[in-house]
């Protein structure tokens, strides 16, 4: 664990290849961050606690368009980087491989429109700093239906499923790398997202959530909000985790952000890691 | 910003009446109250509504009473978007918006059953007739904003208020009529004045989406909203004052719904928040 | 008014090279990027930080580096009288903004975030002699809550001279004695002086000695600092279950 300024121990090794949050000041390794040391092989880096978003080659990432012009959309992803998603990155209907026509350039916003939701993976890194995404994949496109949040980027660690159903609520959700979060009813025989290759009458044919489902939803946003406001990682399984101590304590929805229930929380997730450890 | 689809979503979400928290479309977010925490103030209070946080402080100094009402202490409201509450709060939008925030107060402090005075008793803050006199200071800071900012803030300034002592004066007797007299304060706190703050209102936020009306919006929720009115409200549950969010109009029907939801849950937050002045006021005994 | 008794105390019962109670938390609202609060004896400051994002306007920007940009205020019933307050556009606030951005903007590692912007903001909530270099220590936490890197670790105090005594971390009553007044920000690890200003007449001999206490001043500050953001992070380690060596 250093703080900005400390040097980093690197006596035990014969060399050392510096990474993220250090510097080199006078042969010596230097943190510029305040988190823990990280040393994967010669790689020594510093890892803070928290970190505006940067995004990574095949990040699953979850965006609100704020511009439609010139062949591409621009998105907000609460990175450092400006976020664009060209216009031949996105399947369209008619199939997949054709030229995309004036036409298509005039109809972009059949496709996706000001602050329109949508989730996507990053595709490339411009050279200018500029990150690219595609939705070139049944799974990515636009969200509808559901319910947004926002949680710092670090507490979604990379994980092998980023699209999850949580089948025992019946709600699906999206763990985006930047931070933003999609919990949505599960409907039958779709995937998580309506895909840009459906018609758009298709989309529009998604049945309004149900009181129940909603509950469900709510309570999984609740979980999601509770988690971060304790700094905890967010994960299925830390999800599910928080609304069975709901359950079990017979706790609702809404009650869910006391001050009482966070406390509740924080004792429980105590307990099972004593559990844990033993 | 927002997608029409999202704001679909809260549509539906209003008229199952279970917002994205869980909530009713009548509960409120949690409420934490935290008083007396700034030195240089006759009183303080800072209030957190969900993820709205607000801190209002309140200065008693002397100054000279208005020609017109000579009887009579000042009152001063201001309201300040912090930098803290993010670089979107700065700029004339940042101080357009304060400057109607400090309005709405101001008219809901100023406001009266009879129509008449003001909330707060100004005439007990005279000292001398036409010479001196209290005024009050009250200046408010948004350091974050989720929605329901006046709510908040007249939470804030009614708990404020309850927190102020002004010192106790003595004034001086004087031979000459026209001589200014001598004023001595007592430094005592125990002989501090408290401010009555029994005809204080608090505003309640209600927002509209078709026919579902809700109270303590989120940022996110207001900016769906189509509609949103503010209704000042007495402890004793008499409307006092009203004012109109952005928005299109309001119909008559919508208003007499806002205002008669908005009668309800006024005094169950004054409950809310007494509660919580007065736990705040235990743990700092303790 | 004495300021200085025989005995060598001042007024609030310190002696001349003691600095008043430190108090800070770091990451006090989770709306941004990094936040904190740092309080020295009553001068309290809050600070945040939003970035680094992509900058609002491209005239702005520049290609090689991120620009800082800093929104200072102080609230009217910051100080002991309330200040009538001409509004923000006063040549003082825009003066001690700058003066915040600059100290930061020597010690953030800007040459990693081209075309970005980063925004500080600053809130005075009570000010008691020192404010500025409050400001600078809140605003070197949040950046760091943020995860920004920075060069070194920054810490700032500031040094009085009254009836021939330096004085560290002069408070409001210790500023009505108009001594001269002397402001150092300073990178602690690499001893750099990034902000150094001075006012009031001062001969050479007095200045140094008022210059090498508040390099003390610093260091203890920058200690305070250090402890409390490794705090912060074992604190926040543990709850996410990370392993510290």
């Amino acid at each position: 664990m250093v703080c900005v300024g400390d040097r980093i121990d690197t006596d035990m090794q014969e060399g050392f290849l510096r990474g993220h949050g250090t510097q080199v000041l006078d042969g010596q390794l230097v943190a510029t961050e305040c988190g823990l040391v990280e040393r994967v092989n010669k790689l020594v880096s510093v890892r803070p606690l928290r970190q505006r978003y940067s995004a990574a080659l095949g990040d699953i990432v979850i965006g609100r368009v704020t511009e439609v012009a010139g062949k591409r959309w621009r998105l907000d992803i609460g990175a450092r980087q400006e976020v664009s998603l060209q216009l031949s990155s996105v399947d369209l209907p008619g199939g997949a491989q054709r030229r995309r026509t004036a036409e298509d350039e005039i109809k972009m916003r059949t496709i996706f429109k000001e602050g329109d939701l949508l989730s996507a993976e990053v595709q490339s890194l411009h050279a200018d700093g500029s990150i690219a995404l595609h939705t070139r994949s049944a799974k990515y496109g636009k969200l509808t239906g559901g319910d947004l949040l926002y949680v710092p980027a670090a507490l979604v660690k990379r994980q092998k499923h980023h699209f999850t159903n949580l089948t025992t609520m019946g709600i699906t959700m999206i763990l985006g790398c930047n931070g933003m979060v999609w919990l949505a009813p599960t409907h039958e025989g779709s995937s998580a997202a309506a895909s840009s290759t459906s018609a758009p009458e298709q989309t529009a044919a998604k049945a309004p959530a149900s009181a129940a489902e909603r509950e469900a939803v709510s309570k999984a946003a609740n979980a999601v909000r509770l988690l971060a406001s304790l700094s905890m990682n967010i994960s299925p399984a830390s999800l599910l985790n928080v609304c069975k101590v709901c359950a079990e304590r017979g706790v609702q929805a809404k009650d869910m952000l006391t001050a009482s229930f966070i406390g509740a929380m924080l004792e429980e997730e105590s307990q099972q890691r004593l559990q844990t450890s033993l | 910003m927002i997608g029409s689809d999202e704001k679909d979503f809260i549509r539906g979400g209003f008229k199952a009446d279970i917002r994205s928290d869980g909530r009713a479309c009548n509960d409120s977010r949690p409420l934490s109250l935290s008083l007396g925490d700034l030195q240089p103030c006759s009183g303080s209070a800072r209030c957190t509504l969900g993820s709205t946080d607000v801190i209002v402080g309140v200065k008693a100094e002397l100054g000279a009473p208005l020609p017109d009402s000579p009887d009579c202490g000042g009152l001063h409201i201001t309201v300040e978007c912090s930098p803290c509450a993010g670089p979107t709060s700065q700029g004339r939008a940042g101080e357009a918006l304060s400057f109607e925030l400090a309005k709405c107060l101001e008219r809901a402090l100023n406001a009266h059953p009879s129509g008449r005075g003001s909330a707060l008793d100004l005439r007990a803050l005279s000292i001398v007739s036409g010479r001196t006199c209290w005024v009050l200071c009250i200046d408010a800071l948004v350091l974050a904003c989720d929605g329901s900012l006046l709510d908040a803030l007249s939470i804030a300034v009614r708990a404020a208020l309850q927190n102020t002592r002004i010192p106790l004066v003595e004034v001086g007797a004087t031979e000459d009529p026209d001589e200014e007299p001598e004023l001595e304060l007592d430094d005592d706190p125990a002989n501090a004045k408290q401010v009555d703050v029994s005809r204080v209102p608090i505003i309640v936020t209600v927002c509209q989406m078709d026919d579902a009306f809700v109270v303590d919006p989120t940022a996110r929720e207001e900016e769906a909203a189509e509609q949103a009115c503010h209704i000042a409200v007495m402890p004793t549950g008499n409307v006092c004052g009203m004012f109109r969010g952005s928005g299109a109009a309001v119909t008559p029907f919508a208003l007499q719904e806002m205002m008669s939801l908005a009668q309800k849950r006024g005094p169950l937050l004054l409950q809310a928040v007494g509660k919580s002045i007065a736990s705040a006021a235990m743990s700092m005994e303790t | 008014m004495e300021f200085v008794t025989p005995e060598g105390l001042r007024r609030d019962g310190r002696r001349p090279k003691e600095l008043r109670q430190l108090k800070c938390e770091v990451g006090v609202f989770p709306h941004a990027d990094g936040s904190a609060t740092f309080n020295i004896g009553n001068t309290q400051v809050i600070a945040t930080v939003f970035g680094p994002r992509v900058a609002d306007s491209r005239g702005e920007s520049s290609t090689d580096r991120a620009i800082v940009k800093c929104a200072y205020s102080e609230s009217h019933f910051a100080a002991g009288s309330r200040r009538q307050r001409k509004g923000r556009g006063d040549r003082r606030t825009a003066e001690l903004a700058s003066t915040v951005r600059k100290a930061l903007e020597e010690t953030i590692l800007v040459e990693l975030f081209p075309k970005a912007q980063i925004d500080l903001g600053i809130q005075v909530l009570q000010a008691d002699g020192s404010v500025l270099a409050a400001c600078i220590n809140a605003a070197m936490l949040a950046v760091a809550d943020a995860g920004i890197p920075m060069r070194d670790m920054i810490a700032a105090t500031t040094v009085g001279y009254l009836e021939s005594t330096p004085l560290l971390d002069i408070n409001h009553t210790e500023r009505t004695g108009n001594g001269p007044e002397l402001l150092l920000a300073l990178h602690v690890n690499q001893d750099k002086a990034i902000i150094i200003t001075e006012e009031g007449a001062v001969n050479p001999e007095t200045l140094e000695g008022m210059a090498e206490l508040a390099e003390q001043g610093c260091k203890a500050v920058g200690k305070f600092l250090r402890q409390s953001l490794l705090e912060h992070i074992q604190r926040h380690a543990t709850v996410r279950g990370l392993t510290v060596k």
